[in-house]
């Protein structure tokens, strides 16, 4: 009978009859330093302990035969290893790999400039873009205050590294926008449609960019919209010295905005260079919609549609240089709908995209009448596919059709193109200090009736924890300017071949980065014109055209941004060399084009001052003279303008209250008045001239946005008793 | 007889057996649970962290050892200097924030975790971050009260976040001490389900209080 409850209390309590084992030993990272912290414990017990300042560790347990001994220790790999306890000490050595984080994996950055949240590492936030002066809270004006964009302030678009404005595309969310700049009259520099509140996310390449687009001989700047609308209920209204502008919300799903823009009391009171007969008068509206669908998916739909008016005295390039009218009457939508999921733990990814495009511009120049309307349809899918944590693989296809038809006085016509494309990247990660990139694209056009495959390869290197090398180099292809294809269907694309260098530097929150590029034009459209050359870029060109351009651009740039070393300060210095010459439309020779400049300096300073809870910016930029056309010149374009300089500085104030957000900003372009010049326009006979300006010396700007909201920060938790 | 003698053996060991080993578990978590202070040191809040870390894994039907785990890593960042290791510490405690969500969904308690670790996340880069994670914490809050107002860790988080906002921005003291006193009143009556339930947060909100005077 006892022998009987010995032998149950056994069974019973089996816990209590086994012998301790100790497990000893040291846990180190892949060098054999210890580390200090390690969780060691037996996997499904409470024995364990965490290891000492040397990596060190010792405990006790009871568990018999074989276990599991697990390590946890956050920035490393956790490691599970099934062991036998064969001896009362058991010795137990082991080393942890790192885990891939943002800090220690290299990332692919030769000619990227990112601004966005999600990614620990990037040069810009998408804050920067509305605190940075003379950018004017317009993306692709910010984007020229970086190394290898240049300010070309009588003409519009990003002009990147000696390339044409239509050498960049702007893209959202995967989707070629196809006007992406306000029309405006001749020797002005518009804004972007787009505000940058939509966007929580801009990448802007200077060359070698990825295979997933095309269509652009020089840059992409990609953005991607936010993936919720307003966080709350509410209206915000929001009023400036040029207009003003109501948005609703709907928490998560509905932003609808009005806008009315009429430029005419500002310009009654400011001090300009152009004579308005209609000051700019511009109304737009816009709607986003977001839907998630089921646990990963997101719908978003966008459409905005916008019309504009302006009329101006212009002197144009007739023989008698009488001011005429230029008038300009454009109407605009863009409409795009995404769609967006993940699957298997997000190793596919699926990014499906519709969106429709329609611009119209009417111009009135002096008696000639000109229409242009562009509608752009298209269709994207890319499909992505992580096979481990070092390979991941991207393939996807465009389907676009693009009518254009132009009228000019006289002359005129139509085209429709159907174009497509393919594309495969992949990236592996050899290791974590080394990343490579490959990437293929097929394009097809049919109204030039051509295709082309264009390689792209971009690598990095992590040289130590701060510092990394990146190498881009790539074919891109470019369908001929529409006037010309108009005209002439038999051209061929036009070709630029990309060759980066860039070593960047991230501590904390200093970043250094140096960049240099060599960029070979071929194919470019040129015009037969007998050595004649006529400076209007209104013209219609009527000569026999060919791809037998070319050009070159190369040089490099410089980086450096600090938001530590003073308080509360953050500036970046940014400077850029270009040499650049190339035979193109009708140039007779080959030259260094208008809208280049050999140094460009930009200095951008911002300070908070939390007692006042004011924000200030400066932002200096200094470029040499660009080159400009006089008839009298023995060498063509070889006159250069005196160089640009300008002192911008900004200031906004935020205040929010329970229900409300009121934001106060004020700004002033080129507070030193320096009369910047763009060039000279000549009579045909080169007897008469007269100077390209911008349209003001000093420009001031005052807004204010109040936002009225339901619930901020949860006003009924304040107001309960 | 035997049989009785079998069955009361059979019967009262395994009761016994499954009563020591709860009282290991509580024991433990006690244990562990003293020392999840601020001023706790660094290394011995790590060991209490992993502590928790070897409990939640040998009781993986407990959320308690995976909440506490995760509420010591939050506190590990606060201590933490060095942005990219806060980060690296927030993704621990967001894993175990993650099994507690899948196991306790519906309670209050896991969504005044989640706004801890929203706070937690903004904490590391406010200007950045607040985009993001305000509307994330508001959430979380709004979503906890809706479940039980009588949580006193929802005003102590709220009055917290509002005390170290400047006022321009809607926070500071006239704002946030009203609520850190609600916290105060509903702590006074506030019992937690067991000696391992959550129960932190009184000495947070008396510091703060302490404070609203001046």
């Amino acid at each position: 009978m006892k022998q009987q409850l010995l032998c149950w209390c056994a069974l019973v309590f089996p816990l209590f009859a086994g012998a301790q084992t100790t497990i000893t030993g040291k846990i180190t990272d892949r060098k054999g330093n210890g580390l200090a912290g390690a969780n060691v414990f037996i996997a499904g017990s409470y024995d364990g302990v965490n290891t000492d300042a040397t990596g060190a560790f010792s405990f006790q347990t009871s568990q018999q035969d074989t276990a599991t001994i697990a390590i946890s220790f956050v920035g490393y790999e956790p490691l599970r290893q099934r062991v036998k306890l064969n001896q009362p000490i058991f010795q137990f050595t082991t080393k942890l790999q790192e885990t891939a984080t943002m800090l220690n994996t290299v990332v692919i950055t030769a000619g990227a400039f990112e601004a966005s949240d999600e990614k620990r590492q990037t040069v810009l936030k998408p804050l920067d873009i509305v605190t940075t002066a003379s950018g004017g809270a317009d993306i692709p004006a910010v984007m020229q205050l970086l190394p290898g964009a240049q300010r070309v302030g009588d003409q519009t678009g990003l002009f990147v590294r000696g390339g044409s404005a239509s050498e960049t595309r702007t893209i959202i969310d995967g989707l070629v926008v196809q006007n992406p700049f306000t029309s405006g009259g001749p020797d002005v520099s518009q804004r972007s449609r787009f505000s940058p509140f939509l966007f929580k996310g801009t990448a802007f390449s200077t060359g070698g960019y990825s295979a997933q687009y095309g269509q652009a001989l020089s840059s992409v700047l990609s953005l991607n919209t936010k993936d919720r609308a307003e966080d709350n209920d509410g209206i915000s209204v929001g009023f400036n010295a040029a207009g003003i502008s109501l948005s609703a919300f709907k928490k998560e799903r509905i932003t609808f905005s009005v806008n009315y823009t009429n430029l005419n009391p500002l310009f009654n009171v400011l001090k300009q260079n152009i004579n308005w007969i209609h000051a700019p008068e511009a109304g737009g509206t816009s709607i986003i919609l977001t839907q998630p669908i089921g646990k990963r998916g997101l719908l978003k739909h966008y459409t905005d549609v916008s019309a504009s008016h302006q009329s101006l005295s212009f002197r144009n390039f007739t023989g008698d240089f009488q001011a005429s009218p230029f008038t300009v009457r454009n109407h605009n939508a863009f409409s795009m709908t995404t769609f967006q999921t993940t699957w298997d733990e997000g190793r596919w990814g699926l990014q499906t995209g519709l969106s429709y495009n329609y611009n119209r511009d009417r111009l009135g120049i002096d008696t000639v009448q000109a229409r242009t309307q562009e509608q752009r349809m298209q269709g994207r899918v890319v499909l992505t596919r992580s096979l481990s944590d070092k390979v991941s693989l991207l393939t996807g296809a465009e389907l676009h059709r693009y009518t254009y038809q132009n009228r000019y006085g006289i002359w005129g016509g139509s085209l429709t193109d159907w174009y497509s494309a393919v594309f495969v990247e992949t990236e592996v990660f050899f290791t974590r200090k080394l990343a490579v990139r490959a990437g293929l694209r097929g394009e097809r056009t049919s109204v030039i009736d051509r295709a082309n495959i264009s390689p792209r390869l971009s690598m990095a290197y992590k040289t130590d924890s701060y510092g990394q090398v990146s190498l881009a180099a790539g074919q891109f292809y470019q369908t001929p300017d529409q006037t010309y294809v108009l005209t002439n269907p038999t051209l061929r694309f036009e070709q630029a071949n990309h060759l980066i260098l860039n070593y960047q530097r991230i501590r904390d929150n200093r970043t250094f980065r140096v960049e240099t590029f060599y960029k070979d034009y071929r194919h470019l459209v040129r015009e037969n014109t007998n050595g004649f050359y006529d400076p209007n870029t209104y013209r219609f060109p009527t000569h026999r055209t060919n791809n037998s351009g070319f050009g070159y651009a190369q040089g490099f740039d410089v980086f450096w941004r600090d938001k530590q070393s003073m308080k509360n300060v953050d500036y970046w210095v940014s400077y850029s060399f270009l040499d650049t010459k190339r035979l193109f439309r009708n140039y007779p020779v080959e030259a260094m084009p208008t809208f280049a400049a050999t140094h460009t300096l930009n200095l951008v300073f911002k300070k908070y001052i939390p007692a006042l809870g004011i924000n200030t910016g400066a932002t200096y930029s200094l470029a040499s003279g660009r080159p400009y056309y006089n008839p009298g010149s023995d060498q063509f374009l070889s006159d250069k303008t005196r160089p640009y300089s300008s002192l911008s500085l900004n200031m906004s104030y935020i205040k929010i209250l329970p229900r409300k957000f009121l934001v106060l900003y004020a700004s002033v372009e080129n507070v030193l008045g320096t009369k910047n010049n763009y060039g000279y326009r000549y009579t045909p006979d080169g007897s008469q001239k007269f100077a390209v300006v911008p349209p003001f010396y000093r420009f001031f700007f005052l807004g204010a946005v109040l936002s009225l909201t339901r619930k901020p920060i949860d006003p009924e938790l304040i107001s309960n008793p | 007889m035997k049989k009785t003698v079998l069955f009361l053996t059979l019967a009262l060991g395994i009761g016994v057996n499954a009563h020591a080993q709860n009282e290991k578990y509580t024991k433990a978590m006690e244990g562990a649970i003293a020392t999840v202070k601020f001023m706790t040191p660094t290394p011995e809040l790590q060991q209490t962290a992993g502590q928790f870390e070897r409990i939640a894994n040998a009781e993986t039907a407990e959320w308690l050892p995976a909440y506490w785990a995760a509420y010591t890593y939050v506190l590990l960042s606060f201590k933490e200097t060095d942005a990219a290791k806060k980060d690296a510490l927030l993704d621990k405690a967001a894993a175990f924030y993650q099994n507690v969500a899948q196991k306790q969904p519906d309670n209050d308690e896991t969504m005044v975790l989640a706004a801890q670790l929203a706070s937690a996340r903004l904490a590391v880069d406010p200007e950045n971050r607040w985009q993001q994670y305000v509307p994330e914490f508001e959430a979380a809050l709004g979503k906890a009260k809706a479940k039980n107002a009588e949580n006193p860790r929802i005003y102590t988080l709220q009055g917290q976040s509002l005390f170290y906002t400047p006022e321009q921005y809607g926070g500071g003291k006239t704002v946030a001490c009203p609520l850190l006193k609600q916290a105060a009143e509903k702590f006074a009556t506030f019992k937690p389900a067991s000696t391992i339930h959550p129960s932190w947060g009184v000495e947070t909100n008396q510091y703060l209080l302490s404070q609203c005077g001046k």
